[in-house]
């Protein structure tokens, strides 16, 4: 039978519900009585109609016209013919519906936002605990916080991620074990993003089965201009952008590089180009390691310490990609090496 | 400045005065002079061979790769880090990993930023994975760093300690014992032609593994040292709950108890161990 020692809002309809045990049930009649064993509703003796046969349910909707925050009982009386059984008497509570609202933002601007649900209840029910859930823009739970206790339904969820939509709803239950589901809130969240611009690296390690994933740690670096610069677009090719250094500037990186390495750039010497120093490797002892090229000798040179290596004569070529590393230089014209200045 | 991992301190190499010994240093800065425009710097930490260098095309952009220590495209900006638009530094990684198929990432772990390798001990044979990585700080998360899919493929019976980082395959003579279910049924019976049945949540199995204890070497030899004996059996009896994975894929938290070595032939020095354990199922992974 139903309800059974539970609680319901009486300003709603409530449905009776009971199973049918015997061959045929012709009549009914539903009582609700206080506990006191006044009645407050009596429906009478009423056609069943259609007639109910075993393990069929019984259902009647009374509009109520109960009152909130009264215990009752209610009892099923059924005739099968002449031949009549009543239900045990079964107790039930009548309590408002509990409301449950927050003020969620539309946008959330931080990957943590502290959440707080108001809950009310016109008997004062207390909670007994709740839950919150957070899901995505697809309705794809991204998480369900455990159980709380707690009086105060807040939590701080850390981990949004800027540019994402988000959902979320609250589950009550209270002390009367009434369900109550918050309205679900659907907000925005836009923060300034740290770009990253690199790709994990993920292996098959069979013996262990499992999967490892590895990857860089993050390197901040900006390069400072000494002079004065411009960007130049389209260079190479559409969208593409370079930077124009002008006579007797130069960028500077702030990079700590190991003993073996190699550092590639692309190089276009402008038409006023008159030699001079390219690229420079230096320590913070003052050791420069420096590749050039001598205008006068006509030649790359590698200038590393006190060791100084001139290349053979040859022309600047209008575009090259120089590659220096820890022991020697190559400069690539075409994806061939055009000159290597090696100790 | 982050640099994390880089070489900051000096060189061990120094050279002879006179000598042709080139001096082999580390440095903490680069620069690039004009009169010229430049594009596409790369630093590396490895000595790249000739042949990659002259099949670098030099309009491609590059990508940062686990080598890199510094990559300036000029993209009217001068960033050569891989990491821009920060205002807090990294604290923490968050790895994550989803099935192709689906589209809700599982959160694996969190880990400091000094830490660079997640290994995931909770992969299922037969699976084509996404893992990604979030870098957060105080108050913001990046954009998620996806890595290529992947397809799991394992095959043998595995039990693992993911606390531990410990792993023990067993794949010599194995056996596996009947997956026993455990349920919560009770037959009631009562005056109708059939009983009553109530049945609760339990639902999990016991079942075992025998196998010969030890690993093959490349000889196909036989490995089955007292320490890796005493080891494994240390492990299956520390009483942690641990990961079993089986042949079909399938992956379970469990319990073991009741090992047993049986030594087949006293009568040899030299001879294989057969270990057997049981085991509960205690969760889900």
């Amino acid at each position: 039978m139903s309800p059974n020692n539970i609680s319901i809002d009486a300003n709603l309809p409530i449905t009776f519900t009971a199973k049918i045990q015997g061959t045929v049930a012709t009549h009914y009649q539903l009582k609700i009585l206080t506990m006191a064993n006044v009645v407050v509703f009596d429906s009478t003796k009423l056609i069943l109609s259609p007639n109910l046969y075993q393990n069929d349910t019984f259902s009647y909707v009374l509009n109520s016209g109960l009152t909130n925050g009264i215990q009752y009982k209610w009892t099923l009386e059924i005739w099968s013919n002449t031949l009549s059984a009543i239900s045990r008497e079964t107790p039930f509570y009548c309590y408002a519906t509990p409301t449950l609202i927050s003020t969620v933002p539309e946008l959330i601007t931080s990957k943590k936002y502290t959440f707080q649900f108001a809950y009310t209840q016109a008997e004062n029910i207390p909670i007994n605990r709740w839950y919150m859930v957070f899901m995505d823009i697809f309705d794809n739970i991204i998480l369900q916080t455990p159980y709380s206790y707690s009086g105060n339904i807040s939590y701080e969820y850390d981990g949004f991620v800027s540019s994402q939509t988000y959902k979320i709803y609250t589950i009550v239950e209270n002390q009367m074990n009434v369900i109550t589901q918050s309205p679900i809130y659907t907000f925005n969240v836009s923060y300034s993003a740290p770009s990253i611009n690199f790709v994990p690296n993920v292996t098959l390690l069979e013996e262990l089965s499992a999967v490892k994933i590895n990857w860089s740690n993050p390197v901040q670096v900006n390069g400072v201009v000494t002079g004065t610069s411009s960007y130049v677009q389209d260079l190479f090719t559409q969208g593409n952008v370079g930077l124009k250094l002008n006579d007797a500037s130069y960028v500077e990186f702030n990079v700590g590089i190991p003993l073996n390495f190699t550092t590639i750039i692309d190089y276009i010497p402008d038409e006023t180009f008159t030699g001079g120093k390219i690229l420079e490797h230096i320590n913070d002892e003052g050791i420069t390691y420096e590749i050039g090229y001598d205008s006068v000798l006509g030649c790359f040179y590698y200038k590393n310490g006190i060791l100084i290596i001139n290349g053979v004569p040859k022309e600047l070529p209008p575009l090259f990609l120089i590659a220096v590393r820890s022991i020697d230089v190559l400069i690539i014209v075409n994806n061939q090496i055009y000159e290597r200045l090696t100790p | 400045m982050f640099l994390s991992g880089a070489f900051l301190g000096l060189s061990t190499f120094q050279s002879v005065e006179g000598s042709n010994i080139p001096l082999r240093h580390t440095y903490q800065k680069i620069r690039i002079y004009g009169n010229a425009t430049i594009d596409k710097l790369q630093i590396k930490n490895i000595e790249m061979s000739d042949e990659d260098l002259q099949n670098i095309i030099m309009t491609d952009n590059s990508i940062w790769d686990i080598n890199t220590l510094a990559m300036a495209e000029f993209e009217n900006d001068l960033i050569a880090g891989n990491i821009s638009n920060l205002i807090n530094p990294v604290t923490k990684w968050q790895v994550n990993r989803r099935e192709v198929s689906g589209s809700t990432f599982k959160v694996l772990d969190v880990v400091d930023v000094g830490v660079s390798e997640y290994i995931d001990y909770s992969a299922q044979h037969g699976k084509n994975y996404i893992y990604s990585l979030f870098a957060t700080s105080e108050n913001e998360q990046s954009e998620p760093l996806e890595c290529e899919e992947i397809e799991t493929d394992f095959f043998g019976y595995y039990l693992i300690s993911e606390e531990e980082g410990k792993v023990f395959k067993f794949d010599l003579n194995v056996q596996s014992g009947t997956k026993q279910y455990q349920e919560d049924v009770t037959i009631m019976d009562n005056y109708t032609e059939y009983p009553s049945i109530a049945m609760g949540r339990r639902k999990y199995f016991t079942s075992s593994i025998s196998c010969i204890c030890g690993t093959v070497d490349i000889n196909g030899q036989l490995q089955q040292s007292n320490v890796y004996v005493s080891e494994l059996r240390d492990f299956i009896l520390n009483s942690k709950n641990k990961i079993f994975k089986t042949r079909r894929g399938e992956i379970y938290k469990v319990f073991c108890s009741n090992y047993s070595e049986q030594q087949l032939d006293d009568g040899i020095k030299e001879q294989p161990i057969l270990v057997s354990f049981n085991l509960t199922e205690v969760g889900e992974v």
